[in-house]
């Protein structure tokens, strides 16, 4: 059995005019149930989901297309955009602390880079270890989506 | 008798989270709000409470955790809590060992050990945390900061917060006294014969000024040190919307378009057909990627994500190649 048997892509449409230039993102998923997915890669682009999340999808022409989150299930997303190489001694320290910290990197292009913080990670390390890189000059980053419970 | 028992088992609980919750919102309370959350709204309810209740703008529900509108469960970050039946829809996730001599140690669907008058459990694992975290901060605190635990998980963190709290309380009263005694050892060093009580109680109260000084200073810098940390760190939901999480400008957000029309001599082409994608092409953009993250892990030295057409995608589905390329002859 191969990978493909038991995956389907499933395609997150971006909004209009997005600044990334793209229409939609397709990313690799379970199925969980009637036109519901779980998502098995780290959103590069789209908001407000992260990899483990639920999702209901519609289909189109064949192709389920995201409509919304049926369950969040407790990952957070950030992106990473890197000014100097990406196998800069820098860079490569950061994805190293990351993983120490309980992340997962998905390398997306040669600047880009996802990070997904799991369940047991604390965020607000993460958070900090990522804002302290930025203040530093050597990544830019955003947050995907937080899915960790915060502080009150 | 039992509902009566019931309500006054759920009061403060749900009493201190729906008063956080809506003080803000100028919504009056009445005990018959106090019930949502964590047991079901009782036959007596007011319409006009039940109206609020399940109003469906309004997702923050049980201590102020977001109810799922499908499945009526609050999420607590480890797992999700059912206030139909006051107990969590899965075992506490940490699995830490249950004392045979405690029977409520047994049941790993609870909310913290059923007391949720005396315990809270903000992140739906292991109740303990935040009493483990209370005594590790006051402990420390009162030890110039030696053994302090950095890390752990919100609750832990929460309970270093009330720690620190008590600590700085603690350690202010401490240097009053010490003061107060300092100004009574003086006083009596004056009279002469009350030298001989005088002089200790200046020299006992001076360690108190000492101990209960630096206490306080060390957990009022680590409050002040929580609070900067949570106004800095990550916001709560989606990112961009109000109130939403940091975000980078469009030229930084187009990065990955950016490095595709660098390799292909200024203009974005799709990775597959090579035909120009993008604005005023009629090609859109969609952006691909290749392996699951299963698949393509930490550390690849090749970037997963494709710039690609929307036919060759389609086409492409779960396959590394688009199954019915657009331009045959190319394969």
């Amino acid at each position: 059995m191969t990978m493909a048997d038991v995956m389907v892509k499933i395609k997150v449409p971006l909004p209009p005019n997005d600044p990334s230039g793209g229409e939609a993102e397709w990313m690799w998923a379970d199925s969980d149930g009637e036109n519901r997915f779980i998502v098995r890669n780290v959103p590069v682009f789209a908001f407000g989901l992260s990899y483990g999340d639920a999702v209901n999808t519609t289909m189109i022409d064949g192709v389920p297309v995201f409509a919304n989150i049926a369950r969040h299930n407790g990952h957070s997303t950030y992106r990473i955009y890197t000014k100097t190489d990406r196998h800069s001694p820098e860079v490569t320290a950061l994805l190293e602390r990351l993983k120490a910290l309980g992340c997962d990197i998905e390398v997306a292009t040669d600047k880009v880079i996802a990070v997904d913080v799991l369940p047991k990670a604390d965020v607000y390390l993460v958070y900090s270890a990522l804002q302290d890189a930025e203040q530093k000059n050597i990544i830019e980053f955003e947050e995907g989506y937080c899915g960790h419970p915060l502080r009150k | 008798m039992r509902a009566a028992k019931q309500e006054a088992d759920v009061f403060p609980l749900a009493a201190l989270c729906l008063l956080a919750e809506n003080s803000h919102r100028g919504h009056r309370l009445s005990t018959a709000v106090l019930h949502q959350g964590f047991a079901p709204i009782n036959s007596s309810t007011a319409t006009s409470f039940q109206a609020f209740l399940y109003d469906e703008g309004r997702r923050s529900r049980s201590t102020a955790k977001e109810r799922d509108a499908e499945t009526g469960l609050d999420y607590f970050g480890a797992r999700y809590f059912s206030g139909a039946q006051g107990r969590y829809t899965s075992p506490d996730p940490k699995h830490f060992p249950h004392d045979i001599g405690d029977p409520q140690s047994w049941n790993k669907y609870g909310y913290t050990r059923n007391n949720p008058l005396r315990y809270t459990d903000p992140d739906g694992e292991d109740w303990r945390d935040a009493l483990a975290g209370a005594l590790n901060a006051f402990g420390s605190d009162n030890l110039l900061g030696a053994g302090r635990a950095s890390g752990g998980n919100s609750d832990f963190r929460t309970g270093q917060a009330v720690g620190d709290a008590v600590a700085t309380v603690q350690g202010t009263v401490e240097t009053l006294v010490g003061i107060g005694g300092e100004v009574g050892g003086t006083l009596l060093d004056f009279t002469g014969v009350g030298a001989l009580v005088g002089v200790p109680t200046q020299v006992v109260s001076a360690g108190a000024i000492l101990q209960g000084g630096s206490t306080a200073a060390i957990a009022g810098g680590n409050l002040a040190n929580a609070a900067l940390s949570s106004m800095l760190g990550p916001k709560e939901g989606v990112s961009g919307g109000p109130g939403g999480g940091k975000r980078v400008n469009d030229k930084t957000k187009g990065a990955a378009l950016d490095e595709n029309k660098a390799a292909n001599g200024g203009e974005a082409k799709c990775a597959f057909c090579g035909d120009p994608v993008g604005e005023g092409t009629g090609n859109k953009i969609n952006y691909d990627h290749a392996n699951p993250k299963s698949q393509n892990g930490s550390g690849t030295d090749v970037g997963n994500v494709n710039v690609a057409c929307e036919y060759c995608n389609k086409s492409k589905g779960t396959g590394t190649e688009p199954k019915n390329p657009k331009y045959p002859d190319q394969q």
